[in-house]
C-alpha cells in the first residue's frame, strides 16, 4: 500500500471525463473536494449521495461535467446550497444533474459493486424520480420469469474517496460512525482513496473493528480534519460557525468567489 | 401555537415509544425533547444506519452531525439497511413536511417548472424510499404559513402507501391524511387553518380541541429550542418561539 499526499492523490486519480465518488454520508470529504478545486479539476462526474455543501462547492467552482447525488444543501440552518439553487433556478444545464433518492443510488452503487448492469429496488412510486425522471434515466423497469421490478442502472465510479477514522499501512480501515453507502462505494470502485485520520499500527486497527477492508484500497491518505466543517465522531465537532460563515457568503455569486479565494486558495 | 409548544406535541410521537425512524430537522428537535420527558423507550433511526436511544451530547445539527449523538450509537449499519430493507418494520416515520398536501406526499424539490424552477429545494434523501414503505407516517410541519398545506403538490419528491396511516401536525391542529383526510385536532387560535382545510375541501367538523401542553413539555421545548440556537437552527432563532 502505498502512502499519498492528498495533492498527489488528487492529482493522479482525478481526471477529466471520471466519475468520481466523494463519501462520507455526513462526513463529507471538504479537504478531497478543495484540492480538487486548488487543482482545477474539471469536467468531473461526481457521484455523492448527499450532496451537501461539497456537491454546492464544486458546483460553483466550476469542477463538475455532472452531478449523481440524492439532495444538495446545508445541513445547518438548515440553509439552501447557493450554486446549486442559482444553477438551477437560472435554467443553467452545462452540468447535467442525477436526482435519486438516497437508497435508490445505493443500491446503484450495489450493483455497479456486483458487476451486474442494474439492481431490482422497491418502488417508489407517484414520484418525480419516475414522473418526471429527475434520475435522467437512471430508473427503468423490467419483466421476468420470477417478477417485474423496478430496476436502477448501475453505478461504477472511476475511484472512490472515503473516509476513515483510523486506517493501517495496509490500507484497513475503521468507521466510527454509519457506513451509509460508503462500503458498497468502495467495492463497486475501479480504485479506491482511503483518507484517514489518523494511520497507527494494524493492531490498533484490528481491535477497533475494520469497517473498509484494505482488500478494497489502492491508495492511502493520511489527513487529519479531512471532512472539516462537517465534524469526526470522537474527533472534532460539526463547526456550525463556518457552515453559517459558508451560506451567508455564498448566498452571491461575488461572495463564494470571495469564499473561494480566501478558504480554499489561500494556504 | 408557539413554536414551543409545536416541539413540546411533536415530541409525543416519540414518547409513544419504539422504533422510530428519524427523518431531518423538526424530528431531530422532537427527538431531543423526547428524551427529557417521561414516556415509552424509543430508539431512533437515521438514514445513514444508525440507531440511537439517547439525547445527544449536543443537540444534532442534523441527522448525519455523528459527533454530537456518537455518546448514543446503538446499532450502526448502511443506508441500504435502514432505507431498502427496514422500513417496513418502523413503528413510526418521522419526517419533515414544509410543503405537503392533502393525499400526504412532500415536495422538496421544486417550486414552479422543473426546468427553470422559481426555488430549487434540496430534494428529498431517503424521503422517497422511506415514506413509500412506512406503516405510520407523521409528518411535521413547523412553517407558518397556510399555503404551505396544499390539495395537490406541484411535485412529489415522497409518497406514502396508499394504507398507510399519515398525520400531520401543524402550529394550529392535526391532520389525518391520505384518501380520506380530515381535521383531527385543533388548537383555539386555529380558525384560519380550519377555513383554509374546509377550503380544500377537508372535513373539520369532527376536530377535537387541543389540550395545552404541560409545564414539564413547555421546559423540555424551551431547554432544546435554547440548545438549537446554539447549534445553527434557524428556527430556533426566531424571535417569537415562546
Amino acid at each position: 500500500m502505498k502512502g499519498r499526499t492528498l495533492a498527489a492523490a488528487v492529482a493522479e486519480y482525478v481526471r477529466p471525463g471520471q466519475r468520481v465518488y466523494l463519501g462520507n454520508f455526513g462526513a463529507q470529504l471538504f479537504s478531497v473536494g478543495h484540492e480538487m478545486i486548488r487543482q482545477r479539476a474539471h469536467d468531473v462526474h461526481a457521484v455523492i449521495a448527499s450532496g451537501g455543501l461539497l456537491m454546492d462547492q464544486l458546483l460553483g467552482a466550476g469542477v463538475l461535467r455532472s452531478a449523481t447525488y440524492g439532495h444538495c444543501w446545508s445541513p445547518v440552518g438548515p440553509a439552501p446550497a447557493w450554486n446549486f439553487r442559482r444553477a438551477a433556478q437560472a435554467g443553467d444545464t452545462t452540468v447535467e444533474l442525477h436526482e435519486l433518492s438516497l437508497g435508490l443510488l445505493t443500491a446503484a452503487l450495489t450493483a455497479g459493486a456486483w458487476r451486474v448492469p442494474f439492481m431490482p429496488v422497491p418502488d417508489v412510486p407517484g414520484t418525480g424520480y419516475l414522473d418526471e425522471d429527475w434520475s435522467g434515466g437512471r430508473l427503468s423497469a423490467v419483466e421476468s420469469e420470477f417478477g417485474s421490478a423496478r430496476v436502477v442502472r448501475a453505478e461504477r465510479p472511476d475511484v472512490a474517496f472515503v473516509h476513515v477514522d483510523l486506517a493501517d499501512s495496509d490500507g484497513n480501515g475503521v468507521l466510527r460512525g454509519p457506513l451509509g453507502e460508503v462500503l458498497v462505494a468502495a467495492q463497486a470502485a475501479r480504485r479506491t482513496v482511503l483518507v484517514a485520520e489518523q494511520v497507527t499500527d494494524a493492531e490498533t486497527v484490528r481491535a477497533a473493528g475494520i469497517s473498509i477492508p484494505g482488500l478494497l484500497v489502492d491508495a492511502l491518505v493520511e489527513s487529519p480534519g479531512a471532512v472539516h466543517p462537517d465534524g469526526a465522531a470522537g474527533r472534532y465537532p460539526r463547526d456550525v460557525e463556518a457552515y453559517e460563515r459558508y451560506s451567508r457568503r455564498s448566498a452571491t455569486v461575488e461572495g463564494f468567489g470571495q469564499w473561494l479565494t480566501e478558504e480554499v486558495f489561500t494556504p | 401555537m408557539t413554536t414551543v409548544d409545536f416541539l413540546a406535541r411533536a415530541a409525543r410521537e416519540f414518547r409513544r415509544g419504539g422504533w422510530v425512524f428519524t427523518g431531518f430537522h423538526w424530528p431531530v428537535l422532537a427527538g431531543q425533547c423526547a428524551y427529557a420527558l417521561d414516556g415509552e423507550p424509543f430508539t431512533q433511526v437515521f438514514e445513514a444506519g444508525a440507531s440511537v436511544h439517547l439525547p445527544g451530547a449536543d443537540v444534532p445539527t442534523s441527522t448525519t452531525d455523528y459527533p454530537a449523538y456518537a455518546n448514543g450509537f446503538g446499532w450502526l449499519g448502511s443506508t441500504a439497511d435502514v432505507l431498502l430493507a427496514m422500513g417496513p418494520r418502523f413503528d413510526r416515520v418521522v419526517l419533515d413536511a414544509s410543503n405537503v398536501d392533502l393525499r400526504g406526499r412532500i415536495n422538496s424539490s421544486y417550486v414552479g417548472p422543473r426546468e427553470r424552477p422559481t426555488v430549487r429545494l434540496p430534494g428529498g434523501g431517503g424521503a422517497a424510499d422511506i415514506a413509500a414503505v412506512a406503516r405510520e407516517l407523521v409528518l411535521l410541519h413547523g412553517a407558518r404559513d397556510l399555503r404551505r398545506i396544499v390539495r395537490a403538490v406541484e411535485h412529489v419528491t415522497a409518497a406514502p402507501a396508499p394504507d398507510a396511516l399519515v398525520r400531520l401536525h401543524t402550529r394550529w391542529g392535526v391532520v389525518r391524511l391520505g384518501a380520506d383526510p380530515r381535521l383531527e385536532e385543533i388548537t383555539a387560535d386555529g380558525a384560519a387553518f380550519r377555513a383554509h382545510l374546509a377550503g380544500l375541501g377537508v372535513p373539520t367538523d369532527g376536530a377535537v380541541t387541543r389540550t395545552a401542553v404541560t409545564a414539564d413539555e413547555r421546559a423540555a421545548a424551551t431547554d432544546v429550542l435554547r440548545r438549537a440556537a446554539e447549534r445553527g437552527y434557524s428556527v430556533a432563532k426566531e424571535t417569537d418561539n415562546r
